[in-house]
C-alpha cells in the first residue's frame, strides 16, 4: 500500500525531465531528541545520518527544475520532502543527493521510489520503502529495522531488537546482532543472515537462503532455492520443494530439527560428538547415514532410524524423491 | 499545507491521529480541497466496513464438524466418527491484529485473512491427524480392510468381503485404524477435510493474486508461476503416490508440507 501511495505520489507531483543545473540545499531545523524524522522524495541518493545535535541538518544538491526542499516540523515529527514541479514523472540527471541528519534517538522513515538508501547511526525505530533502490542500514542500534524494496537490494548490519528485511527480486542481507527476531524475505532475489538472533523466519520462492551463525530456532522455507544453514545451536524447520537443504552444524541440546523437501535432497553434516536421534523417511529417495559410532536400524527400505551419542536432539528428515545423508562435518 | 503533504497526513487524520498542531493544519486544507474531502470520506468508509468486520473468523462450520469430531475422539488413534459432533464450542477464533495507525484493510488483505485462518486450522489438523495415526501401545489394531467408497470422495475405510483387500498396504505404514461401529479411514481419507479446506485458501489467495497481477513486474510473475508449476507438480507426485498407498502417514505429511508450501508462496506474492 505504502508503495502504491509513493508511485501515485510520483506521478501526482511528478518530477522534471529537462536538464537544468542542480540546486544546492543546506538547511538546518533545531528540532527535540525524540519524535519521527519522515524523508520523502523520488529519485537520486539519500543518505540518512545519526548524529549528537538536537537539528535536523539537510545539505546536498536537487536536479533543479523547479524542484525544492520542504522541511516541516510539528511538534517534534519532523518531515523531510522533496516537491516536484506538477507534470514532471521523473528527476532530471543524477536526481536528488541528499544527506540528512537527525538527532540520533529519533525513529525515522524514508520513503522513496528509485533512490538508494543509506541510513547509518539512527538509534530509533527505522522503516525504509523503495521501489527499485537499494537499501542499506548500518551501524544502528535500533529498536526495530524495517526495509523494504521491490528491485533493489537491501542490507542491513545492525544491533536491534527486530529486523524486517523485504524485497521482491533484490537481495536480502542481515548481519550484525538482532536480540529478538529477523524477518527476511524475497520473491527471487536470495536472502543470507548472518546476525546473531533470537529466531529468524527467512524465505525465498526461487532465490538461495543461507542462514550462517544461527544460534535460536529457524523457520526457513524456500521453494526451488537452496537451504543452507550453519550454527552452533541448530534448531527449527527448514523446507523446500525442489531446493537442497544443507544442515552443519552443533545442534542444541534437546533442540528439534524438522527438514522437509519433496524432490531435494537433505545433507546433514554434525558436527563430531554430536547427540541426537534421527529419523529419516522418504518415499522414493536414497538413505545415507556416514556418521562414527551411528546406529541404524532400516524398519524399511523407506526410514532409517538413527542415533548418535546419546540421542538427546530430535531431527526428523522427510522427502518424496531426495535423497538423505548424514555426515560429519 | 501543500495538497501533497495533506494527502499524506490523511490516513492519519481520518483515524484521529494526528497530533493537534498538524490536525488543525490538514483541516484547513480538507475544508478547501474537494479531492481531500473526497478522500477523507472514502477512508471513513473503509474504517467503517473494517470495524464491522467480526474479530474472528471461524472456519465454516460443514468443513469443521467432521474434523472437530475426529478430534475430539478419544486419546487412541480412533478417525471416524459416526454422527457429526458439534463442533462450533471447539473451533478456534484467530484475531486479528491489532489495527495499526492509520491501516487501511485493503480487499486482498482480508481475502488472505480468510483463506490464512482456513489453513492454520487444517495445517493443525492434519498434524494432529496424522499423529493419532500413529500406532500407539496397546491401541486398537485395524482388523477390517481397505476398501474404496467412491460416495464419500475418497478411499474411506470400511469392511469388505474382498479377502485380497486385508493384505497389508505398506509395510511402513500403520493399518488403518477401527473406529466407533467398527469403521475406520486411512491417512489420506483423513486428511481430505484438510485437504479442501487447503484447496478453499489456495483459490482464495489465487484470486486475491490476479487482482495484483497487473501490479507486479513481468519477471516475478514468471518467477511465481514456474514455482508455482513445481509445487503443483509435486502436489500431484504425492497424491499420486497415496492413492496407491493410502495409508501412508508419511506420505500424508509430504502433502501436507506441499501444500503449506503453496499457500506460503501465494501469500507472499499477494503481499507484495
Amino acid at each position: 500500500m505504502r508503495i502504491r501511495t509513493m508511485i501515485a505520489a510520483a506521478a501526482l507531483l511528478g518530477a522534471g525531465s529537462t536538464a537544468a543545473a542542480a540546486q544546492q540545499v543546506n538547511e538546518t531545523r533545531s528540532t527535540s531528541a525524540t519524535g519521527t524524522v519522515e524523508v520523502h522524495g523520488i529519485s537520486g541518493q539519500v543518505r540518512v545520518v545519526g548524529w549528537g545535535r538536537n537539528q535536523v541538518q539537510v545539505t546536498g544538491s536537487l536536479s533543479g527544475s523547479g524542484e525544492r526542499l520542504e522541511i516541516e516540523d510539528a511538534g517534534g515529527d519532523v518531515v523531510v520532502r522533496v516537491v516536484y514541479p506538477r507534470g514532471r514523472n521523473h528527476s532530471t540527471g543524477r536526481g536528488t543527493q541528499l544527506e540528512v541528519r537527525v538527532p540520533s534517538r529519533k525513529d525515522l522513515e524514508v520513503n522513496m521510489v528509485s533512490a538508494s538508501v543509506n541510513v547509518e547511526g539512527v538509534d530509533g525505530s527505522v522503516e525504509v520503502h523503495g521501489v527499485s533502490g537499494g537499501i542499506r542500514v548500518a551501524n544502528s542500534r535500533s529498536r526495530e529495522i524495517t526495509a523494504a524494496s521491490r528491485s533493489g537490494s537491501v542490507d542491513i548490519t545492525a544491533d536491534a531488537d527486530r529486523v524486517e528485511a523485504h524485497s521482491v527480486s533484490g537481495t536480502v542481507t542481515v548481519a550484525g546482532s538482532v536480540r529478538d527476531r529477523v524477518e527476511a524475505n524475497s520473491v527471487s532475489g536470495s536472502v543470507r543472515v548472518t546476525a546473531s538472533a533470537g529466531s529468524v523466519e527467512a524465505g525465498s520462492v526461487s532465490g538461495s537462503v543461507e542462514i550462517a551463525s544461527m544460534r535460536g530456532r529457524a523457520e526457513v522455507h524456500s521453494v526451488s532455492g537452496d537451504v543452507r544453514v550453519t550454527g552452533r545451536a541448530l534448531s527449527g524447520s527448514f523446507q523446500t520443494v525442489s531446493g537442497e537443504i544443507v544442515i552443519s552444524g552443533d545442534l542444541a541440546r534437546g533442540s528439534d530439527l524438522e527438514l522437509t523437501t519433496h524432490s531435494g535432497s537433505v545433507t546433514l553434516q554434525l558436527a563430531p560428538g554430536a547427540s541426537a536421534s534421527l529419523d529419516f523417511t522418504t518415499f522414493s529417495g536414497g538413505i545415507e547415514a556416514d556418521y562414527p559410532g551411528a546406529r541404524v536400524t532400516r524398519p524399511s527400505r523407506r526410514e532409517a532410524r538413527v542415533t548418535v551419542g546419546g540421542g538427546d536432539a530430535r531431527v526428523t528428515a522427510q522427502t518424496f524423491s531426495g535423497d538423505v545423508r548424514l555426515v560429519r562435518r | 499545507m501543500t495538497h501533497e503533504h495533506a494527502l499524506e497526513r490523511l490516513d492519519d487524520f481520518a483515524c484521529g491521529e494526528l497530533p493537534d498542531i498538524e490536525r488543525v493544519r490538514v483541516q484547513r486544507h480538507v475544508e478547501g480541497c474537494a479531492e481531500c474531502q473526497a478522500e477523507v470520506r472514502e477512508i471513513q468508509s473503509l474504517l467503517a466496513e473494517a470495524a464491522a468486520l467480526p474479530r474472528g473468523i471461524a472456519p465454516p462450520r460443514d468443513l469443521w464438524a467432521g474434523i472437530a469430531a475426529r478430534l475430539e475422539a478419544p486419546a487412541t488413534p480412533v478417525l471416524v466418527a459416526e454422527e457429526p459432533a458439534e463442533a462450533v464450542e471447539e473451533t478456534k477464533v484467530i484475531p486479528f491484529a491489532p489495527v495499526r495507525r492509520g491501516w487501511r484493510p485493503p480487499t486482498w488483505a482480508l481475502q488472505i485473512a480468510a483463506a490464512l485462518v482456513l489453513v492454520v486450522g487444517s495445517s493443525a489438523i492434519t498434524s494432529r491427524i496424522v499423529r493419532q495415526q500413529q500406532p500407539q501401545p496397546g491401541g486398537p489394531v485395524a482388523l477390517t480392510p481397505v476398501s474404496v467408497n467412491p460416495a464419500a470422495g475418497g478411499p474411506a475405510v470400511q469392511g469388505a468381503a474382498d479377502p485380497a483387500a486385508a493384505r497389508p498396504v505398506s509395510t511402513t505404514t500403520p493399518a488403518p485404524v477401527a473406529g466407533r461401529g467398527g469403521t475406520a479411514q486411512t491417512a489420506f481419507a483423513a486428511f481430505r477435510p484438510a485437504e479442501r479446506s487447503y484447496q478453499t485458501a489456495i483459490a482464495d489467495l489465487q484470486q486475491a493474486l490476479e487482482t495484483k497481477r497487473g501490479e507486479m513486474a513481468p519477471e516475478t510473475v514468471e518467477t511465481l508461476e514456474r514455482n508455482l508449476r513445481i509445487i503443483d507438480a509435486a502436489i500431484a507426485e504425492s497424491r499420486a503416490a497415496l492413492e496407491k498407498d493410502p495409508n501412508s502417514r508419511e506420505l500424508t505429511q509430504m502433502l501436507g508440507a506441499t501444500y503449506d508450501a503453496k499457500v506460503k508462496v501465494l501469500r507472499r506474492a499477494v503481499e507484495i
